[in-house]
């Protein structure tokens, strides 16, 4: 009797704790449950301030060799894992358990909105991770290649003089504002870098976003070769050195072209130009506040749309053609280091009423505290309307939501009934009908008259 | 007298009528006049002015018309020149007359509006 | 003994009586088989949509009901069905359903529908009764009333279930044809009034009522054309005329079109006509003949050229509304082949063949024209009223196999007339030659005498003869009797929601998948999905599913209609970019394979892809041909077995095998394995499947490739 009392209860907690999980706000789940895949555990200290950062911000690190065997993502299709950081270098390293194929990660991805964050190593990048990237049109040079900078490049790290490592100092490369902010800071305090460079085919895929772009005088070129005659294939802006891909469940992919950026010896190196330390530190918070879901993750709440002047024959939700309606809602940023909602606040989110194509399109403004409201007139034609709004911006997840609406055409009895235009037909009725009247009254009480013949 | 013209034809009618036809029947036929002249003005109001309500128009038309129809089958009920091809007394005639006219009435006063 | 002496016209009436009643009954029990064999439940496709309007009338009311937009189908687009609907029956089963409950017998609105059909059939035999006793006489009144009691025509649109427009219409058009016959014959105001009222009701009930206000015109010309103008006539028609518009203007559906349309011209001109021949009857009556010529010649050439003028006038301005495509057809049936594709498709206006006559109407086709000779033959105003309808009738139940509805009735009392004439004769015969077999046994001395004068009289049938032709046609009459049955009992109690078999041991298997699918679709969909099929299950999904469908029945918007069809008929790709802007949730086909069920969708597939194409000039149907055949197996074109219904359809059928001696993948309808047996599906994912495969659900994939973007799949669709 007890053990199966006991039993019951534990299970009654297990049920009301995994519940009260489920209840949480927070974008992701309360713990960020972060498995690490690296080549060697070498990289645990060479990078060991990311890391360091890393839980700073609240994530449980789990450490994976890559060829480990029991690997395991997810079973019945319940995710162990939040976060997915991969640091691997070598295009011979394979990877073992449920990683060894590409699509694990797009699953990890597409079913449980799970951020990936790819580093490549310092001498390239495995097969999986490159096969990985080009599915989503991310595309990493080849192996043995490097960013080359011929003026921007740094000497305190670079030991060839070959110009692998380039300070980049330019509010120019750092394009998303709102990924890295306050980019004004890293021109007295250059970011390092080395590493592959990175394509980023914004024609074929619209969700890619670049984060740190190579200046107009860099490209990526075999270190090994010189004097050929062979043209560059990424060269000048396109070159792409930290770029990101924005999924529509609210997962962000990251991918860095080398490893070195993060690591403790960048981190603490001093620049030669501009005579300061570098800013990859700075850098490297930022990059995985906003990686991780830290940042720019911006929901709505409290729709609200209902007429004007209230109707007494109709529903809520159905509306009258062209009369005029209110349309507010809340949309609201979550802030990683207070961990809660915040009113997120912008003047360029639009309302939109659609039926196949949109009918009337307006800007939201903002009212007060992340309450955007509008008026609107609703449109001349009936039929099933979406209150539509699409906010999509680089950065930011998506915002994509609608509510139906009903706009029905004016009842019979709306018309007006006795328009004055018709009133000589009004009054020839009723002289007609008095007419009528009178007629037949005479036509009762005559007398035929006498024929006189 | 092949070619008596227009108006004498006309006088020659007039005088016919005024002698064969009974006083009730005369007045009926003044009734007639009365609806078919009021359908006549309303029609020409209408190409005068448009259609927009057409249906106050149609109703107004329609109850002209119809109480012009009545009534002339009224008039041939009654008379009792041609009543011999109807199957009806005339009281049951005059009967019917009323009913027509008073639903014909509810009708159009239903969409006039 | 005398208590039971009831005076020879007394016994008349009584007969008359008791056999109205015995038909009465009979009319509505035949038409009950479904009701018996499977459950009261509605047919078809188009007793839903009313049903579920009757529905909403008595929840909500009438003022609801006038005013009602449905968002339910059509999305997004919506339909505004107080304008839309000929609201006749559902307003008739409501006011039944109401009559019941006031007398609180709670009936379901349901029970109350599915016998709406039948309870007016009867209604209609009693109609013909009269009808046809205006026209000829209660014996053939008898005989009309009990061959459309029975006869296959109509029963295959009023059987029990069949909840549609046609059921109430017949029963209204009847009505509005004897009475006006009456009015003509009688002059009196009253029965013009009446048959005003019951126009009013016919309007209200269906759409044919074009039928009457061109048929009644027609008349009425012919009427005066061959000199039988009257002042009755006069009467009758001028008051139908005035009257019925002002009451057909009350319907919302019908509205302006009553004095704007094409359709309703011919009895504006006819009307006309009548009052000008009126006056000018009147003007003559008050002058001598050779004044009046003068008068005459002068009116009628002024009236003529008023009249031409404005009909060309308003025909070129547009004023007048030029003839719909639906009624086009009835005057040039290869229109709509050529140029609407939609009202081609309907399987039931295609032309009638022989075999639909005969099937429909047994021994009325032959007794057809013995009725049209009797008619001619004692002509009066009823006759030809008689004739005019039958043979009119005759000429549109030929172009599209829907109308053989219109032709029953007329061809039922032109038969009864026919052999009711016939039968008299040879009676006559008999009773003659038993009278003169009396009178030659009584008196024998006055033989000479009596014999000239007999002889003389009936033209001497011997009673042998009469026998023998009665007994004849009395065998004539079982047999219609038995075929009606037969055919009632086989071919049109089948309620098509559900489907019978026998398996190998004669055991009858039901079909039940269509419910079954439906009340899936209710329950485990949220209540805002929005559901794609073809058009031809919208009615059923609104109706059983309560789930919004984007075209159904009413086929009032080609265009939304070609946006499905191409959908169903383009690629996968292309199909989730339309069902993206169309917000589409869930598609369902029917599919007959497994069951060897001939209408489902891969059969109707090639009109989708014509209607479609008639909207979209890229899908043309030559690319789903292969050879100018339609074919499903490996020799499919490659557009073909892309396209999504086939995906739709087959999708794991390869898998299956529906016969043992086949091969797997074997499609029982089209006899032939399928093409591309192992595909997976990319864009949908099948959500239900029902028993026999005949509803197939599928659920469009919302968020597909969340971190895709293909430039092949370019999720914006750009037109």
């Amino acid at each position: 009797m007890s053990a199966r009392s006991s039993l019951s209860l534990l299970l009654v907690i297990l049920y009301v704790v995994a519940f009260a999980q489920c209840q949480s706000d927070a974008p992701l789940k309360n713990s960020k449950r972060t498995l690490v895949v690296l080549d060697t555990f070498d990289y645990k200290v060479s990078h060991s301030k990311f890391f360091q950062q890393l839980t700073k911000k609240g994530h449980k690190l789990t450490y994976k060799l890559a060829f480990d065997q029991d690997i395991v993502l997810s079973k019945y299709d319940d995710y162990h894992f939040d976060n997915l950081i991969i640091i691997s270098s070598s295009k011979r390293s394979s990877f073992g358990g449920e990683l060894k194929y590409a699509s694990a990660l797009s699953k990890f991805v597409d079913n449980n909105a799970g951020n990936v964050f790819v580093v490549a190593g310092s001498s390239g990048l495995s097969k999986p991770l490159r096969e990985f990237a080009t599915e989503n049109g991310v595309g990493f040079d080849d192996e043995g290649t490097s960013v080359i900078d011929h003026f921007n490049y740094d000497v305190n790290l670079d030991t060839s003089f070959r110009h692998t490592v380039v300070a980049c100092n330019q509010v120019s490369q750092l394009p998303s504002s709102r990924v890295i902010r306050d980019a004004q800071k890293f021109v007295t305090k250059p970011i390092l870098y080395s590493g592959l460079a990175i394509s980023l085919d914004r024609h074929r895929n619209k969700l890619l976003l670049p984060i740190l772009t190579g200046s107009s005088t860099s490209y990526s070129f075999d270190a090994d070769q010189s004097g050929t005659n062979a043209e560059p294939s990424i060269r000048g802006r396109n070159t792409v050195l930290v770029g990101a891909l924005q999924a529509r469940n609210g997962a962000r992919i990251t991918f860095v072209g080398g490893s070195e950026v993060l690591s403790d010896k960048y981190f603490s190196s001093q620049v030669q130009s501009t005579q300061s330390s570098s800013g990859n530190e700075d850098f490297s918070n930022e990059l995985i506040s906003w990686s991780f879901q830290d940042r720019c993750v911006i929901r709505h709440s409290n729709v609200s749309h209902h007429l004007v002047v209230p109707s007494a024959v109709d529903a809520p939700g159905y509306y009258k053609v062209g009369e005029l309606m209110d349309y507010s809602v809340i949309f609201e940023e979550w802030d990683g280091d207070s961990r809660k909602w915040v009113p997120f606040v912008t003047d360029d989110v639009q309302l939109e009423l659609i039926m196949l194509h949109p009918y009337v399109r307006t800007d939201l403004k903002h009212v007060a505290d992340g309450k955007y409201a509008a008026r609107v007139k609703v449109p001349d034609t009936y039929g099933v309307f979406k209150l539509h709004v699409d906010y999509r911006r680089d950065g930011l997840s998506h915002l994509i939501f609608d509510d139906q609406i009903t706009i029905r055409p004016t009842r019979i009895e709306e018309f007006e009934r006795f328009v004055p235009a018709a009133s000589p037909y009004y009054t020839i009725m009723f002289s007609t009908m008095a007419t009528f009247f009178v007629f037949s009254t005479l036509f009762l009480y005559t007398r035929e008259k006498p024929k006189t013949d | 007298m092949a070619n008596e013209n227009i108006f004498e034809i006309i006088a020659k009618l007039v005088e016919n009528y005024k002698k064969d036809t009974p006083q009730k029947v005369k007045l009926i036929d003044l009734f007639i006049v009365f609806t078919g002249l009021t359908a006549a003005i309303q029609f020409v109001y209408r190409v005068l002015v448009g259609t927009f309500p057409l249906n106050a128009f149609l109703a107004a038309f329609f109850t002209c018309l119809s109480l012009l129809v009545f009534t002339v089958a009224l008039r041939k009920q009654v008379n009792p020149a041609t009543s011999g091809e109807f199957r009806v007394v005339p009281e049951r005639a005059f009967g019917d007359y009323i009913f027509c006219c008073v639903l014909t009435f509810f009708v159009a006063m239903s969409y006039i509006g | 003994m005398s208590l039971f002496y009831i005076p020879r016209r007394k016994q008349d009436i009584l007969l008359r009586i008791v056999i109205l009643s015995l038909i009465y009954v009979l009319a509505f029990c035949t038409r009950l088989f479904s009701v018996l064999r499977f459950e009261s439940v509605i047919h078809e496709f188009d007793p839903y949509f009313n049903f579920r309007s009757a529905k909403y009338l008595v929840d909500k009311g009438w003022y609801e009901f006038y005013n009602w937009f449905d968002d339910f189908s059509w999305y997004p687009l919506g339909r505004v069905v107080g304008g839309t609907v000929y609201p006749g029956i559902q307003i008739t089963a409501a006011v039944m359903y109401w009559a019941l409950r006031a007398l609180n017998l709670t009936v379901d609105l349901r029970n109350v529908c599915v016998l709406t059909s039948p309870f007016f059939a009867s209604n209609t035999a009693l109609t013909t009764y009269h009808f046809t006793k205006e026209i000829k006489g209660p014996s053939s009144a008898l005989i009309a009333a009990a061959f459309i009691g029975i006869v296959p025509g109509y029963i295959s649109r009023s059987v029990a279930g069949s909840f549609d427009n046609e059921g109430v219409a017949i029963f209204a058009l009847l009505a509005t044809f004897w009475l006006f016959v009456k009015s003509v014959r009688t002059g009196s105001l009253y029965w013009s009034v009446m048959a005003c009222l019951a126009y009013f009701y016919m309007v209200n009930a269906w759409g044919g009522y074009v039928f009457i206000i061109n048929l009644v015109p027609i008349y009425v010309l012919v009427l005066v054309v061959t000199g039988r103008f009257s002042s009755r006539l006069y009467v009758a028609y001028s008051t139908f005329y005035i009257l019925g518009t002002l009451l057909a203007m009350q319907v919302r559906f019908v509205s302006f079109l009553a004095v704007q349309s094409s359709e309703h011209m011919a009895s504006l001109a006819v009307f006309v006509l009548i009052q000008v021949v009126l006056f000018v009857n009147w003007v003559r009556s008050l002058l001598d003949e050779r004044l009046f010529s003068r008068l005459f010649s002068l009116i009628v050439s002024g009236a003529g050229i008023a009249g031409v003028a404005a009909l060309v006038i308003g025909s070129a301005t547009g004023l007048i509304a030029p003839w719909t495509g639906r009624f086009y057809t009835m005057l040039d049936p290869t229109y709509a082949k050529k140029h609407i594709p939609i009202i081609a498709s309907v399987s039931e206006h295609q032309p009638t063949t022989w075999a639909s006559f005969f099937f429909d109407l047994h021994i009325l086709t032959i007794l057809f024209p013995v009725g049209l000779y009797v008619c001619f033959r004692d002509l009066t105003e009823a006759s030809i009223f008689l004739i005019l309808y039958g043979m009119l009738s005759v000429y549109f139940s030929g172009v599209m196999v829907r109308l053989m509805l219109v032709l029953a009735p007329a061809a039922c009392m032109l038969s009864a007339i026919g052999i009711s004439s016939t039968l008299k004769q040879y009676m006559r015969a008999i009773k003659v030659s038993e009278r003169e077999r009396r009178r030659n046994i009584s008196t024998p001395s006055n033989k000479n005498k009596t014999n000239n004068v007999t002889n003389e009289n009936n033209r001497s049938i011997p009673a042998e003869i009469a026998y023998l032709m009665i007994a004849g046609i009395t065998f004539m009459f079982v047999f219609y009797t038995i075929h009606c049955t037969w055919v009632t009992s086989e071919a049109y109690s089948s309620p098509s929601i559900v489907l019978a078999a026998r398996g190998h041991q004669g055991q009858r298997i039901i079909f039940d998948d269509f419910r079954e699918a439906y009340y899936w679709l209710s329950e485990n969909t949220p209540e805002n999905a929005k559901v794609m099929s073809w058009w031809d299950y919208g009615y059923q999904i609104t109706a059983m599913a309560n789930r919004t469908v984007m075209v159904d029945n009413n086929t009032w918007n080609n265009t939304h209609i070609a946006t499905v069809g191409r959908a169903m008929a383009s690629n996968e790709a292309d199909a989730y970019k339309i069902m993206k802007f169309l917000d589409v949730d869930y598609v369902l086909v029917i599919f007959g394979g497994v069951t060897g069920y001939a209408s489902d969708d891969i059969n109707k597939f090639l009109w989708m892809v014509r209607i479609g194409g008639s909207v979209y000039p890229s899908i043309r149907e030559s690319d789903y041909l292969n050879n100018g055949n339609y074919r499903i197996d490996a020799g499919g074109s490659a557009t073909m077995l892309d396209s999504l219904m086939y995906k739709c359809s087959y999708y794991r059928f390869g898998e299956m095998k529906t016969d043992f001696n086949q091969p797997a993948g074997f499609d029982r309808v089209r006899h032939v394995e399928i093409g591309k047996k192992d595909f997976k599906l990319e864009y949908v994912e099948e959500a239900f499947t029902s028993e026999h495969f005949i509803v197939r659900i599928f659920k469009v994939k919302k968020d597909y490739g969340v971190h895709k973007n293909r430039a092949s799949v370019d999720l914006e669709w750009h037109h």
